[in-house]
């Protein structure tokens, strides 16, 4: 991170040195916006569901709340068929710990698909290509997932049953006989926490450490397979689809949706259709969310080592691509040596001088934090033509190219540090930010850097208008700058490519203001012109 | 603000030339340019026409044309020729 960066060497003599030395750049996972960004999705999805579904229906009813329990009131032959149901709950029990089992698998295989090292996996001496696994594996835990709610139904209503007949026979001992259908794990603690100890045959004392046991192993492990399922087709997308990123990033958003329906419609299901009343498929829901993000954030941590490409799509998506020339030249030998590969890259750092923001409306000005990045000297401007069109344009001239804009409103050259909160909720990325966002990608060939107008209203710093602060404050905006643009440098370096990186000096203010004396000029004529001319820059983003 | 952004141009501009030096033997170039800071935009038109202080797009168009050499300069010395 930019914090992280030693600037011991930067203070003093700094400028006199006399051998470049490189040092560490330090991005930062801030640079990768997009990468919580299905949980938050998840997250919201599962609120709106469970909110909707209390709201509409209220509570799921309990089993033993129904008359839908069975009623015996004859014991002829009940016998014969308490052994049998006795039988099947037995059966059914190693079925749930079977797939229990399968699915706490599939969980550590998923981990291991997300710190994978290679694509492909060497099994028996054929190569099985790991992208099939992250798209095959939630087939397979979606599968087991539902199978555990209908094994679990089953084992819920089959007690119950058990348990009625077991008192239609009213045999002495009917404790005792209970006592048949526990099975001193999940089930037991299920019906402790949500039927009634009469079904359980245990210490109602025992509840609250029962519940404890039950939440911590099961719904944990449940929760677990659920973050695994949905982590790893956002990853699996992330990873292998192929395309642009903006189309990897759609995919990482979107692939999660159809698994999550199924899950949340299983639970519905299981709630409400089967009437099993219970807070567990809450506690699944909540520590489903912070499960997920933390696989996502091993993925990114992993991939940022072994996989950087595959990252690029969780960077801001502010790109435009420019197309040169047609392309019949390529097929000239002559100029084959000069025709352009398709990747290039031209990327701006800058402030809102290099965005269409203005000061205005709040919400339209708000709109424009955060889509203002489209429209500038340097990506796009309407209606180009040859005297009047970006700097993209004009490059593009050269071949098709592809410029990435860093730029945001209010950015100022900052020590560095992580962005707060008004920096989320305005889209502001500063000085060192921007720099994360370069150096997590692929260094662009041509990097532009226009920042520091923020930083030159000497009034929010000092209230000295002398040479001497003015000295000072000069200082300290060079050694801010200075360290963001050594980072950049042993980006560029670390690329090992040809790259150029053009210093733009700040604004002419003097014919600004010029222009500015204009402006108020004419508004004191016509009030209706420039509307917020006199709103305070101080509270404002520039 | 005038004097401390000519002062903040002056000091970029001998950041650049010292780091460019230390950078001579690699692939890597630092340029600084003035090219914005002799941009003209010197008339109310460049300005916006809500808040007179952020460009219009005619104010862009200015400071694309003010950029373009310096850009292209950069671009053909990593040899992206004329292919038009």
């Amino acid at each position: 991170m930019s914090q992280a960066f030693d600037t011991s060497d930067l203070t003093g003599n700094r400028l006199e040195q006399e051998e470049w030395s490189p040092l560490p750049i330090g991005t930062s996972i801030r640079a990768y916006r997009h990468v919580f960004g299905p949980v938050g999705l998840t997250a919201l999805l599962i609120l709106l569901f469970v909110s909707s579904a209390w709201l509409s229906l209220g509570s799921p009813n309990s089993p033993i709340e129904l008359n839908q329990a069975v009623h015996v009131e004859s014991a002829d032959d009940l016998s014969t068929l308490l052994d049998s149901y006795n039988k099947d709950y037995k059966a059914t029990l190693l079925r749930l710990d079977n797939n229990i089992s399968l699915q706490a698998i599939l969980i550590v295989l998923t981990v291991l698909l997300i710190i994978r090292r290679s694509d492909s996996l060497s099994l028996f001496g054929n190569s099985i290509p790991l992208s099939w696994l992250h798209f095959f594996i939630p087939l397979l835990a979606i599968a087991l997932w539902l199978g555990v709610g209908f094994i679990l139904h089953e084992l819920i209503w089959g007690r119950i049953q058990g348990v009625q007949i077991i008192k239609a026979l009213r045999r002495p001992h009917v404790e005792l006989q209970k006592a048949l259908f526990r099975d001193a794990g999940f089930i037991d603690g299920w019906f402790v926490t949500f039927i009634g100890a009469d079904y359980s045959s245990i210490n109602p004392s025992f509840k609250a450490g029962t519940a404890g046991v039950l939440v911590l192993l099961l719904a944990t492990l449940v929760s677990a397979a659920h973050a695994s399922l949905l982590a790893i087709v956002s990853i699996g997308s992330r990873r292998y689809i192929p395309g642009a990123s903006r189309q990897r990033l759609l995919w990482y958003y979107l692939a999660p949706l159809l698994p999550l329906l199924v899950l949340l419609l299983s639970h519905f299901q299981f709630a409400y259709g089967g009437a099993n009343r219970n807070w567990l498929q809450l506690y699944v829901a909540a520590l489903t969310v912070p499960l997920m993000a933390i696989l996502l954030w091993l993925s990114m941590t992993i991939d940022r080592k072994f996989d950087r490409e595959s990252l690029q799509c969780l960077r801001r998506q502010r790109r435009h691509r420019c197309f040169g020339p047609p392309r019949q030249s390529v097929f000239d030998p002559e100029l084959a040596v000069t025709a352009e590969p398709s990747n290039r890259t031209i990327a701006l750092i800058g402030d809102s001088l290099s965005t269409t923001f203005h000061v205005g409306w709040p919400p339209a000005m708000f709109w424009r934090l955060w889509r203002g990045w489209r429209t500038n000297w340097f990506l796009r401007l309407p209606s180009e033509n040859q005297n009047y069109s970006s700097i993209l344009r004009k490059v593009s001239a050269l071949g098709t190219i592809t410029g990435v804009q860093h730029a945001t409103v209010s950015a100022s050259v900052d020590r560095g540090g992580p962005r707060s909160f008004a920096d989320h909720l305005i889209d502001r990325w500063h000085f060192s930010h921007q720099v994360d966002e370069v150096l997590a990608g692929r260094f662009p060939d041509l990097l532009l850097i226009w920042i520091g107008h923020n930083d030159v209203d000497w009034r929010k710093q000092t209230d000295n208008c002398t040479a001497e602060s003015f000295g000072e404050l000069a200082d300290a905006f060079i050694e801010r700058y200075e360290i963001q643009l050594r980072r950049l440098l042993s980006g560029a370096l670390a690329a090992n490519k040809p790259g150029a990186i053009v210093v733009f000096g700040l604004i002419n203010f003097e014919s600004f203001f010029k222009a500015r004396a204009e402006a108020e000029t004419k508004r004191m004529v016509n009030r209706r012109l420039f509307p917020y001319l006199e709103t305070d820059l101080d509270t404002l983003s520039r | 603000m005038i004097d401390l952004a000519l002062i903040f141009n002056q000091r970029l501009d001998t950041l650049c030339r010292t780091l460019q030096g230390l950078l001579s033997a690699t692939s890597i170039r630092l340029v600084y340019s003035d090219a914005m800071s002799v941009s003209k935009i010197d008339s109310a038109e460049y300005l916006s026409s809500v808040d007179a202080w952020h460009p219009s797009l005619e104010g862009h168009s200015v400071l694309a044309n003010g950029a373009h050499q310096v850009v292209l300069d950069q671009a053909r010395k990593l040899g992206w020729g004329e292919v038009a």
